[in-house]
C-alpha cells in the first residue's frame, strides 16, 4: 500500500549535488532550474547552523526558469546565466546542475557547458542531478562520477615508475551537509593518513579542492567510508585501475583505525617504522582516555538499551563503538538512507549483526513510533527525534542529519579523538 | 467549470494524415451553413488554419506569450473564410522546449481571455498534432476542454496505430471527465480494401467510421491555392463529402468510449490484413475475405 512520508530528512539529487559542490573551494555552481530548487537547499543546508562553503545559500547562481523557458526551451537562458556568472564569480571550476524541469524539457546543458569551456573556463555539467534521479546522497555520487568523466586528468604514465612518487589516497563517502560531522571527520582522517606518510585528496575544507578533483584519477588508492562513495570509487577502479578499500562507516577507536592502516599498508606498502609508531601512538592514546572512565562505566551502570537513528554509515560507526566500548545494547538501528539499488552491488554493511532490530525508514512518524514501542533507554538520533526523547524522558544526543540543537564545526566521532568525544558525550547524557 | 459555450471538438491523427485539411474543410462547411466557428490549431507548426485565411500571417498564442506583453484576442486571432475565427497555439522551434506544455498553456490562456464568452461560437474545433505521445498532447481531451474527439486515419498501419493510441488516451481520461470518441474519419483512401480496413478496425474497437474521404486532386489543388475545397471548389464532389461530414459531426451525439487493441492484438490484426491484401494483390482465389 502506498503511504505518505511525514518529515522526510533528505532532499533530492540536485540538493545533494549542491551540498557537495558548495563545500569545494573555488567551485562555482550554477543551477538550471525553476526558482525554488536553490532556495530550498539553502534552507535545508543550515544544519548545524553552519555554512562553510564559499558560494552557498542564496548566493548560488540560478537560471530561475519559468513557463516561458519550459515551452520554448531554457538553453539560451542558461547561456545568459553562465555568461553572467563568469562575470560575477571568480572560481576555478564552474559546474552546471540540471533539474527536473530542464531534464524533462531536454535543455541542452551539455552544449551550454561546452560553450563555457570553449571560452576558456573550466566547466563540468551534471545532467543527472534532476530531483527525480534520486535522493540527496545520489547527488554526491553524481558530482564525483561527472568529475571523473569530464574533469579529471589522465594518469601520468611517467610518475608510476618514479621512486619518489608521493602516495596519494582519495577519500570518498563522507558527504558534506548531510553528514553534520564531515569537516571534523575529514580533518581527523587527513591528519591520520598524513601521519602514515600519505597525501590525501579530501576535496572539502581545503583551498586546493579543485586541484584535488583534477588529480582524483592520479591517486594510488581510494578509501570509501560509506555506501555513497562506492560508485565513484568503482568507476576509478574500472576506468583507471585505482584500487579501493570499502568501509561502510568511518573508523571509530584505535582498533578500527589500526585495521584501516594495516589494510592500507597491505595495499600500498607504507613506511613500516612510521606505520608502527603511528599505530602504537593511536593505541596508547585511546587506552589512556578509555582507562580514564573505567570506574564510571561500572559505577554509573551505563549499559543501556540504545536506539541509533541516521544514515547507515553513522548508525554503524556510532552503534558498533558504543556496543564494543560502552556496553550498549543496540536495541534498534533505524537507517534513514536505505534505498533499494539494482545498479550496483555494494557489499553488506554488517548492520544486521550489530543491532537487535534493524528498521529502514525516513518517516519521522514511523521512527517516533519505533522508538516509543521498543523500550529504548538512550536515543542517539537527529534533532527531529529530540521531542520523542523529551516525551519519554530518556537521554538524547543528536548525531545525525539534521542537527539543529547544537553547533558542529570541527567536532567528529571518527578516529581515536572522535571516539574519545563519543565517550564524553555518551557518558555525559546517560549519567 | 462553467457551462461550455458551443460544442468543442478535438481532431487527432497521425502527422501528415490530413487533419488540418479535414478540420479546415469541416470548419468551412459549418461556417458556410451559418454557424459561428472557431478553429484552434494545436501544433507548433502553426499551419492548421492556413487554408481558411489564405496563408496570411497570424501571430500565434505562444508567440505573444513569449513576447511577454499583455495579450488581446485581436492580436492572436483573425477571421477567415465565412467568418471562421482562426487561432494558432504555436510552440517552440523543433527540438527545443516542450510543445506539450505549450498546448496546455495556450489553451489555458485562451480560456483566461474569455475567448468563448466573447465570440459565442456554435462549434470550436481543435486541430491537434500527431500522436498522443505525452500528457501535454492529451490536454484538449482532458479536463473537460472538449467533450468529443474524432480521429483522422488512412488505412496505413501507422495511422491506425496512432488512432489506437488516441483511443487509449480517451479510455484513460473519460472516467474523470475527459472527452468521448465521435468516430474515425477515413482520409486519403485509395485502394479497394482501404475502407474495409478502417471498418474492421472500428468494429474491433467498438467505434465507427463517420465518413470516408477518398484521395483527390481537388483537395491538393485547393490547398495549393491556399483555400479549402469548400471555398475553392464549392461545386465539387469533395466539397459535398466535407459538407456531409460536417453535418454529421455537428449533429452526432452518439459518442463512445473506445476499446483500444493491445499491442499484440494490434500486431496480429495487422498481420491478418497483410495476408488478405497479399491474396488480393496476387490474385489468390480462395474463401471470400469476410470483411471485404
Amino acid at each position: 500500500m502506498k503511504k505518505s512520508i511525514y518529515g522526510p530528512r533528505f532532499g533530492c539529487a540536485l540538493q545533494g549535488a549542491l551540498d557537495t559542490l558548495i563545500e569545494i573551494d573555488q567551485v562555482v555552481p550554477v543551477i538550471h532550474s525553476i526558482a525554488g530548487c536553490g532556495v530550498s537547499n539553502a534552507i535545508a543546508h543550515r544544519t548545524g547552523k553552519v555554512d562553510t562553503g564559499r558560494i552557498n545559500g542564496m548566493a548560488v547562481a540560478g537560471t530561475n526558469v519559468f513557463e516561458k523557458q519550459v515551452i520554448f526551451g531554457g538553453g539560451s537562458r542558461l547561456r545568459e546565466e553562465l555568461k553572467n556568472a563568469t562575470k560575477v564569480y571568480k572560481g576555478e571550476l564552474f559546474v552546471v546542475l540540471n533539474s527536473c524541469e530542464s531534464a524533462m524539457v531536454g535543455d541542452d546543458i551539455i552544449g551550454m557547458t561546452n560553450e563555457l569551456s570553449d571560452q576558456g573556463f573550466q566547466a563540468v555539467h551534471l545532467e543527472n542531478t534532476s530531483g527525480f534521479k534520486g535522493i540527496a546522497y545520489a547527488g554526491y555520487e553524481q558530482v564525483f562520477t561527472a568529475v571523473i568523466s569530464q574533469l579529471a586528468s589522465k594518469p601520468d604514465a611517467d610518475s608510476a615508475g618514479q621512486e619518489e612518487h608521493e602516495k596519494t589516497v582519495n577519500i570518498l563517502g563522507i558527504l558534506p551537509g548531510t553528514d553534520p560531522y564531515f569537516r571534523g571527520t575529514l580533518d581527523t582522517l587527513t591528519t591520520l593518513l598524513n601521519n602514515a606518510g600519505l597525501k590525501v585528496n579530501r576535496f572539502f575544507g581545503t583551498p586546493d579542492g579543485v586541484a584535488q578533483l583534477q588529480n582524483i584519477t592520479r591517486a594510488d588508492a581510494t578509501l570509501v567510508f560509506s555506501k555513497w562513495g562506492y560508485v565513484p570509487a568503482k568507476k576509478l577502479e574500472d576506468q583507471y585501475g585505482i584500487p579501493f578499500l570499502y568501509y561502510p562507516a568511518v573508523p571509530v577507536g584505535a582498533e578500527q583505525v589500526e585495521r584501516l592502516l594495516t589494510e592500507l599498508d597491505e595495499l600500498l606498502g607504507l613506511d613500516q617504522d612510521r606505520l608502527q609508531a603511528l599505530i602504537a601512538e593511536q593505541r596508547q592514546r585511546f587506552a589512556y582516555y578509555y582507562k580514564g572512565i573505567r570506574q564510571t562505566l561500572i559505577s554509573e551502570f551505563v549499559f543501556r538499551d540504545v536506539a541509533v537513528v541516521g544514515v547507515e554509515s553513522t548508525v554503524l560507526a556510532v552503534g558498533s563503538f558504543l556496543r564494543q566500548y560502552m556496553g550498549a545494547n543496540i536495541k534498534a538501528a533505524i537507517v534513514t538512507d536505505a534505498v533499494a539499488r539494482d545498479d550496483v552491488d555494494i557489499p553488506e554493511s554488517g548492520l544486521r549483526e550489530l543491532a537487535e532490530e534493524v528498521y529502514e525508514t525516513s518517516d519521522t512518524g514511523e521512527i517516533r513510533r519505533t522508538i516509543e514501542s521498543n523500550g529504548i533507554e538512550v536515543l542517539l538520533a537527529s534533532s527531529l527525534e529530540k521531542p520523542v526523547a523529551d516525551l519519554l524522558g530518556i537521554p538524547f544526543l543528536s548525531i545525525s542529519y539534521p542537527v539543529t540543537d547544537r553547533i558542529i564545526l570541527s567536532k567528529s566521532y571518527a578516529g581515536v579523538d572522535g571516539a574519545v568525544s563519543m565517550i564524553e558525550d555518551y557518558v555525559e547524557i546517560v549519567t | 467549470m462553467s457551462e461550455k459555450i458551443g460544442k468543442h471538438i478535438a481532431i487527432y491523427g497521425k502527422g501528415g494524415i490530413g487533419k488540418s485539411t479535414t478540420t479546415s474543410n469541416i470548419s468551412a462547411a459549418l461556417a458556410e451553413a451559418g454557424y459561428k466557428v472557431i478553429q484552434i490549431g494545436c501544433d507548433p507548426k502553426s499551419d492548421s488554419t492556413n487554408t481558411l485565411r489564405g496563408n496570411t500571417y497570424l501571430p500565434t498564442v505562444l508567440d505573444s506569450l513569449r513576447d511577454g506583453k499583455k495579450i488581446h484576442l485581436d492580436d492572436i486571432s483573425v477571421k477567415g473564410f465565412s467568418g471562421v475565427l482562426c487561432i494558432e497555439s504555436g510552440g517552440p522551434v523543433p527540438g527545443v522546449g516542450c510543445a506539450g506544455r505549450g498546448i496546455n498553456a495556450a489553451v489555458n490562456l485562451l480560456q483566461e481571455l474569455n475567448l468563448f464568452e466573447e465570440f459565442k461560437p456554435d462549434y470550436v474545433l481543435y486541430d491537434v498534432l500527431g500522436d498522443v505521445v505525452c500528457g501535454g498532447f492529451a490536454v484538449p481531451i482532458r479536463d473537460g476542454i472538449t467533450d468529443r474527439a474524432y480521429v483522422v486515419s488512412s488505412s496505413d498501419f501507422m495511422a491506425i496505430y496512432a488512432a489506437n493510441n488516441l483511443f487509449k488516451a480517451i479510455q484513460k481520461y473519460e472516467p474523470s471527465g475527459g472527452a468521448k470518441l465521435g468516430g474515425v474519419i477515413g482520409n486519403g483512401l485509395t485502394a479497394v480494401y482501404s475502407q474495409a480496413i478502417i471498418d474492421d478496425f472500428t468494429k474491433k474497437t467498438g467505434t465507427k467510421a463517420v465518413g470516408y474521404v477518398p484521395r483527390s486532386l481537388v483537395v491538393s489543388q485547393s490547398e495549393l491555392y491556399g483555400k479549402t475545397v469548400i471555398e475553392a471548389n464549392p461545386e465539387s464532389e469533395h466539397a459535398n463529402i466535407y459538407r456531409s461530414l460536417a453535418k454529421y459531426i455537428a449533429e452526432n451525439e452518439d459518442l463512445v468510449v473506445p476499446n483500444p487493441l493491445g499491442a499484440a492484438e494490434l500486431r496480429d490484426w495487422a498481420r491478418e490484413w497483410g495476408d488478405k491484401i497479399y491474396q488480393i494483390e496476387s490474385g489468390v482465389v480462395g474463401e471470400p475475405a469476410e470483411a471485404i
